[in-house]
């Protein structure tokens, strides 16, 4: 559909709600290695009424979830357990896998198939092997903002956290069929694109307007969705979208994590103080130290000059959350990502051990197939063929 | 000047072993020139055998000795039992706990299958249990067919899957009647009427005990040569030539005891995993294809063309029928669930096996049958072999630079 002419953001729309989109992994039971089910697996979905919305993703081998809008975390968990309850079903029934994980271990990116939709067919046309490479898997988080202006200050805001969400949801240790000693290797996949990284520094939803013109004019985009930046404003929906996340290995993860994004939101959207493009001096070195180290990388704060571990990054922020939280009914949700902090539960670190334990990428397929159906750490001794 | 005459006199005729490797050779070539022609290579091995098979007094002119029929017997015999075991391990059986409505798919695609056939040859005068055995056959769909499509053309998805798993229970329906009706030819042959019950019994559970007993000793030893590759493929050629030879010692199913072999050590998934085993399943799909025909005899075929082209279309429109009707209720659109129909279509070298079974017990109800399967199963190997590479690819299910056989 094409754009309208500008690039109206509604204002007055309700603030702080969220809402999420998760790109899922469709699986071969047999082997654990992705395999084309992805349209036969939504057109069973679809045959009964279900939560949430399920849509192709740009190979046959994925599928994205996305819920419908929440304010509070336990209606958003509660949407998404059901969602994942009518995605499991059907999966079941085509005796498919579905699991979570920023990046399957072992595919091979050329066996993927682009999916037949135009817009997926014009996406390989014009990148080419890296289309296919795209079969990485993330969560987006969107969150409600006021008006274009205050959705472009907090654009901006939140990236000095990308880092932050980067390590909490790492799950892609694993690509290729090797350990690539990041926590996060997606995003090295996303980087690879002209129009990925951060948003350009403008201040306000006029002069947003202007650049997105400006750029549709000189045919580098023609839509908002050409642009794969970590945060974006959505202006169809009044959300900025966060998209750095891995898809994480639950659902009760997932929701823990856009509460954490909702929080933050609320706090970031009281700060009157000016932006300063200061802050992105350091950030691709920071969000290379999060996908490589995670919690334990070390970032640089682009205004203070102060470095920290993110670990304690986090939990000093939590600290300054904590009144956010309860109004916004989000309590546990952030005191279950304190206690991943303390103990370092990250779902990569999970991966790993998984992975010593069993010598077998196939078999940790498995096991996150199982983590992502029943929500347990221990997952699946070993599904294959059971 | 040297003496030329301590070279050998030419032999006055070449060995049947080097009939054999000509003939794999042939098969080799004619498969290669059927992938150029967009055939699946299963074709060209077939045809190359089936021309051995009709130029056997052209051989005999160049002093080609036949292949010895012993050797074609035990080497096919093989052959199935190592693909009917890859088969059985890849095979998904745990998908009927999960999708009930493919078991009743499976059983109404065999029924009809079974009904029309059986319909066919009693109008066409066959006595029952000719009928009968003919139509217990007509069930199966070729495991061997449906692994060689899967090695070729790759199939992800949906067609690919349930073609692998209809085919393994229509065969083991297959192999059960047929089984109950060798008991029928027990009680025609020796009037034992107690072989009714205790020897389809003792077939059945005794194949069944043997191929978990070979399961068993291959999980065991497999988890000790965690590593060696070498090891753990002779390994398990080792155990399944085991198997298979006590099954034939015992008066058991061979094919049975193979797919149960099979199934039974898949069950224990990516840690029974051979990988070493992939070019011996290679090999023997070549030499079962290249062999299914080499020895036949075709001297009745006139005859039993037009019943076995009957016996055909009834066979592939009750499949196809049973499978798009209750395509739905499994989970598939109707147009999917009718390119599985089509590509249940091939049949081959087991189901002559089991014919040939009949014919040691019943000579002339194993020449009854065998004539007109005979005729059956060469068309479906080809025929029915390209119908179900064109139904797979037109699924989608084949990656690029596969999808042409």
């Amino acid at each position: 559909m094409a754009e309208p002419e500008g690039l109206p953001f509604p204002s007055g729309g309700p603030l702080l709600t969220m809402g999420v989109e998760l790109e899922l992994q469709v699986v071969d039971r047999r082997e654990g290695d992705l395999t084309r089910g992805g349209a036969d697996l939504i057109a069973l979905i679809e045959r009964r009424p279900h939560a949430g919305d399920v849509k192709p993703e740009i190979t046959d081998s994925m599928i994205e979830v996305s819920t419908s809008v929440h304010r509070r975390h336990d209606a958003l968990l509660a949407e998404l357990q059901a969602l994942r309850g009518a995605v499991i079903r059907a999966a079941d029934r085509l005796d498919l896998l579905v699991c979570g994980g920023g990046a399957h271990p072992f595919q091979h990116w050329a066996e993927r198939e682009i999916a037949d939709r135009p817009r997926f067919v014009q996406v390989a046309a014009l990148y080419g092997y890296l289309a296919k490479q795209f079969t990485v898997f993330g969560q987006h988080v969107h969150v409600g903002c006021p008006d274009g202006d205050a959705a472009i200050r907090l654009l901006h805001r939140l990236s000095r956290y990308v880092p932050q969400l980067i390590a909490l949801a790492a799950s892609s240790p694993y690509y290729q069929g090797v350990d690539t000693s990041f926590d996060c290797s997606r995003l090295n996949t996303v980087f690879a694109f002209p129009l990925s990284g951060r948003a350009p520094f403008v201040t306000d939803w006029s002069a947003f307007e202007r650049y997105f013109m400006r750029m549709r004019a000189l045919g580098v985009v023609a839509s908002m969705k050409d642009f794969y930046w970590d945060i974006r404003p959505k202006p169809e929906y009044g959300t900025v979208e966060v998209r750095v996340f891995d898809t994480p290995l639950t659902v009760k993860r997932a929701a823990q994590l856009a509460a954490y994004t909702q929080a933050l939101a609320a706090l970031l959207l009281q700060d009157d103080t000016p932006l300063d493009e200061a802050i992105y001096l350091p950030y691709t070195y920071n969000r290379f130290q999060a996908c490589r180290f995670g919690l334990d990388g070390v970032v640089i704060d682009g205004l203070s000059g102060r470095s920290q571990p993110l670990h304690e990054d986090v939990l000093t922020t939590l600290a300054r959350l904590a009144p956010h939280a309860r109004e916004l009914g989000s309590e546990d949700a952030l005191e279950a990502i304190a206690e991943l902090v303390r103990t370092r539960s990250v779902d990569a670190r999970w991966q790993r051990d998984r992975y010593e334990r069993e010598r077998s990428l196939s078999a940790l397929v498995h096991a996150q197939a199982e983590r992502w159906r029943t929500g347990s750490s221990e997952g699946a001794r070993d599904t294959a063929l059971a | 000047m040297p003496d030329v005459l301590v070279l050998p006199e030419l032999p006055a005729a070449w060995p049947g072993f080097i009939t054999l490797a000509l003939l794999i050779v042939s098969a080799i070539v004619g498969g290669e020139l059927g992938a150029r022609a967009g055939v699946p290579r299963l074709v060209g091995q077939s045809m190359a055998g089936l021309v051995f098979s009709l130029g056997n007094f052209g051989l005999a002119r160049l002093g080609l000795e036949p292949v010895p029929p012993e050797f074609t017997r035990i080497t096919l015999g093989l052959a199935t039992a190592l693909v009917l075991f890859e088969f059985g391990r890849i095979a998904p059986w745990g998908w009927l706990r999960r999708n009930v409505a493919l078991l009743f798919t499976s059983v109404l695609e065999a029924s009809l299958s079974f009904m029309a056939v059986l319909a066919l040859c009693r109008a066409a005068d066959w006595p029952w249990l000719s009928a009968l055995l003919a139509a217990s056959v007509c069930m199966a769909s070729a495991p061997t067919v449906a692994l060689a499509l899967r090695r070729e053309l790759r199939p992800q998805g949906q067609v690919g899957e349930r073609v692998l798993l209809l085919s393994g229970l229509n065969f083991a329906y297959a192999v059960v009647l047929s089984t109950l009706l060798l008991a029928w030819v027990h009680v025609d042959a020796r009037g034992a009427l107690d072989a009714w019950v205790l020897h389809p019994l003792y077939l059945i559970v005794g194949s069944l005990v043997v191929a978990w007993a070979g399961a068993w000793l291959l999980r065991l030893l497999l988890r000790l040569l965690r590593g060696a590759e070498a090891e753990r493929t002779t390994l398990t050629l080792a155990i399944v030539g085991l198997t298979f030879a006590v099954t034939l010692a015992l008066g058991l199913s061979p094919l049975l005891g193979m797919l149960a072999l099979g199934g039974l050590t898949a069950r224990h998934g990516t840690a029974a995993r051979i990988p070493g085993l992939d070019t011996l399943i290679g090999v023997a799909l070549v030499a079962a294809f290249s062999l299914t025909f080499a020895a036949a005899e075709f001297s009745d075929w006139p005859l039993a063309l037009g019943l076995a082209a009957l016996v055909t279309v009834a066979r592939l429109g009750a499949k196809v029928a049973a499978v798009t009707v209750l395509a739905l209720p499994a989970g598939l659109a109707p147009s999917k669930g009718a390119r599985v129909g089509l590509a249940l279509a091939p049949m081959s070298a087991p189901a002559l096996l089991l014919v040939q079974e009949v014919a040691a017990i019943d000579a002339p109800v194993g020449a009854q049958v065998g004539s007109v399967l005979l005729v059956v199963v060469l068309l479906m190997q080809t025929a029915g072999a390209m119908l179900a590479a064109h139904a797979l690819r037109a699924s989608g299910e084949c990656g690029a630079g596969h999808g042409r056989a």
